[in-house]
């Protein structure tokens, strides 16, 4: 039972994966124009002087891009590529791979959203649990309301205001990027330390933003499961409070939260663009940023099916444990 | 005298003012013994049981006395009364389709009762303690390793009535157990409800609002109308001289085999619980209302020479026949 859920779930993960993948091949092919053709002219604008025979350029790029060919073979080369990991050549700064420049900024992606979605995730939902709890101490209202207020700033906002207060005016934490500016990384407690100098305010501003939103998401879930009937009856069976919140209470109300958890997941790799671009933070969010600014095509589409495919990925891990926490699911496929 | 109640009030706080939702409600149950209540929606049967248990949500209970087994249970203190909770005065809820949590396994439900109440058992022996309980109401022993949604309501209710003798309590409150299943079922699980309480020796308060059910199953029955208690008696003398017109149009209204034709309902419907009526609360509704009625509130008084158990808040309790 468990198996045909789990093949059925991979199923659809791979029919994702298949129309992120075919959508990306063809959207900018639809695209009026040529990527070749309008990269050399604006080569050629900028730098003026000799023009050689342009033809010949656009046929000699195209050949090595393999764009020469016709659109079925393109397509079964990207997907063979892909199976390679081969996601092709940055336009805007050859000959570095695409592949390579998405590596070079997960890391810092990954450790940033990942570190505050966490935090956010863990705070708010306890916060808004016990916002939600008429037997929780009422001192637990103030900073719920302080993040609730928060959570409606849009988080840029949030950096902003950080980054004017505690770079600009105090100079208490640097204004950018994801080291000391001149050094590279290495395993060391100086590295470590500059990543957590660097990281800490778009890390507080991500944070600030985030953690109301899942308060509110919380807060609205445990008061109406607090008035379900079976609250009333673990009441009744004169179980301890914390029990009847932690076990009767939150578990039934988490688990909204925990699919928004796995989705926002998910998203992380792409979550926090304007964080990264306000901060100039080093990971995938600014690296799109200076594509699409750069009209990198390969790298853009690169970052998006990677992007798809993480998705679909932290899906259908979070298809996997969701019947372990709601026994309901798997007996609703089943049926 | 296993339950005394005397004087029991509730009343709810409203923007409209106080709600009365229970008034002076006196009633007393001895060990073993089986008590009904019925009446209309909102007229206080399930609040009743609630103020027992103390779980009203924002009501005011105010009583002149609550003795459970001996022992006064209005100066209770909070920690205490969760204690008592199941361990001596258990409850069968009303909702059996949703009293269970969703998410989690029967045996954790049922576990948890003894795990706050202090009782602890090695692995196997609460696997078999439960089985047992389980079996006693016509589940089978692995039942608890289900979750709700994988049973049906009936065995959803049986599963509630497992968790109430679990501790063996001398109190079953069960407010209205069974009126969430359908009438084959409700007859089987009444029935299964009644044989453990017997076998527990256990005095039960039945909430219900279908006499016919009622009669069958309870010794004393109290009718409440508007959140008083207007008649209590012993059932099979409530149903052969019923002392209040309320009640006599009750047992009017059902139907039997030997009346045929169209059945007679209670014209009107019950008074707002937040005006306190002048005079008898039924008095509206009454087709024997007087100028007595409108204007002094009847007490509960005897009414049967040969029964003096036999209670009815009625002044022309005598001219009924």
């Amino acid at each position: 039972m468990y198996f045909d859920y789990v093949l059925r779930r991979f199923l659809v993960m791979l029919l994702v994966i298949f129309l992120a993948v075919t959508i990306n091949f063809a959207l900018p092919r639809m695209m009026p124009g040529d990527p070749i053709e309008s990269q050399l002219s604006q080569l050629l604008a900028q730098g003026g002087g000799s023009v050689g025979d342009v033809g010949a350029m656009v046929a000699a790029y195209r050949e090595k891009f393999g764009l020469d060919q016709p659109v079925l073979h393109q397509y079964f080369n990207y997907w063979g590529a892909l199976f390679r990991l081969d996601l092709g050549f940055s336009l805007a700064s050859y000959p570095e791979r695409v592949g390579a420049a998405i590596l070079a900024g997960l890391p810092w992606t990954l450790g940033l959203l990942g570190f505050a979605t966490l935090v956010s995730f863990t705070v708010g939902t306890l916060l808004g649990g016990l916002i939600a709890w008429p037997k929780a101490s009422r001192l637990w209202r103030g900073p719920g309301a302080v993040v609730l207020l928060l959570s409606s700033v849009p988080y840029f906002l949030i950096g902003m205001v950080l980054l004017y207060f505690f770079a600009v005016v105090w100079r208490i934490f640097p204004a950018g990027g994801g080291l000391p500016y001149g050094t590279s990384p290495s395993f060391d407690w100086a590295t470590v330390k500059g990543i957590l100098w660097h990281g800490t305010l778009p890390a507080a501003s991500i944070i600030l933003a985030e953690t109301g939103a899942w308060a509110v998401g919380m807060r609205g879930m445990l008061v109406s499961t607090l008035g379900e009937d079976h609250i009333a009856l673990a009441e009744a069976k004169g179980l301890k409070d914390k029990r009847i919140f932690r076990r009767y209470g939150m578990r039934s109300a988490m688990l909204p939260q925990l699919t928004k958890l796995a989705l926002t997941l998910g998203h992380i790799v792409s979550g926090a663009i304007l964080v990264e671009v306000i901060f100039s933070y080093p990971g995938i969010g600014f690296r799109l940023y200076q594509a699409i600014q750069a009209k990198d095509y390969f790298v853009v589409q690169g970052i998006v099916v990677f992007l798809s495919i993480s998705l679909a990925l932290a899906t259908f891990i979070l298809d996997l444990i969701y019947p372990l926490i709601d026994p309901r699911i798997s007996a609703r496929r089943r049926g | 005298m296993l339950l005394d109640v005397r004087n029991l009030s509730v009343e709810y706080v409203t923007p409209k003012g106080p709600a009365y939702a229970v008034n002076d409600v006196s009633f007393s149950l001895k060990k073993g013994g089986r008590l009904g209540l019925v009446g209309e929606s909102g007229s206080g049967k399930s609040t009743t049981v609630l103020a027992l248990m103390r779980l009203l949500r924002g009501g005011r209970i105010e009583a002149d006395g609550i003795d459970l087994d001996g022992r006064e249970l209005t100066g209770l203190s909070d920690p205490a009364y969760r204690k008592l909770r199941f361990a001596d005065m258990a409850m069968v809820p009303q909702g059996a389709m949703s009293s269970l949590n969703p998410v989690l396994r029967i045996s954790e439900q049922m576990g948890d009762i003894f795990d706050d109440h202090g009782v602890r058992h090695g692995r196997s022996e609460r696997r078999a303690i439960l089985g047992d309980l389980l079996e006693r109401v016509g589940l089978s022993a692995n039942v608890q390793d289900r979750y709700p949604h994988e049973l049906s309501g009936g065995m959803k209710q049986r599963v509630c009535i497992a968790m109430a003798i679990a501790l063996g309590p001398d109190l079953i409150l069960a407010d209205e157990p069974t009126s969430a299943l359908d009438v084959m079922v409700q007859k089987q699980v009444l029935a299964t409800l009644g044989r453990v309480q017997r076998e527990l020796g256990a005095g039960i308060l039945l909430i219900g609002h279908d006499m016919a059910l009622m009669a069958h199953f309870v010794d004393d029955l109290g009718v409440m109308y508007a959140g008083r208690l207007v008649e209590t008696g012993p059932v099979r003398r409530l149903f052969a001289k019923p002392r209040h017109p309320y009640t006599k149009m009750l047992i009017d209204s059902l139907p039997s085999f030997e009346r045929r034709g169209t059945f007679k309902g209670i014209p009107g419907v019950g008074p707002s619980l937040l005006t306190q009526l002048e005079g008898c609360p039924f008095h509206p509704r009454c087709p024997m209302a007087t100028d007595i009625c409108r204007s002094k509130r009847p007490d509960p008084r005897p009414v049967d020479a040969e029964e003096p158990r036999h209670l009815a808040a009625c002044h022309l309790a005598e001219e009924l026949s």
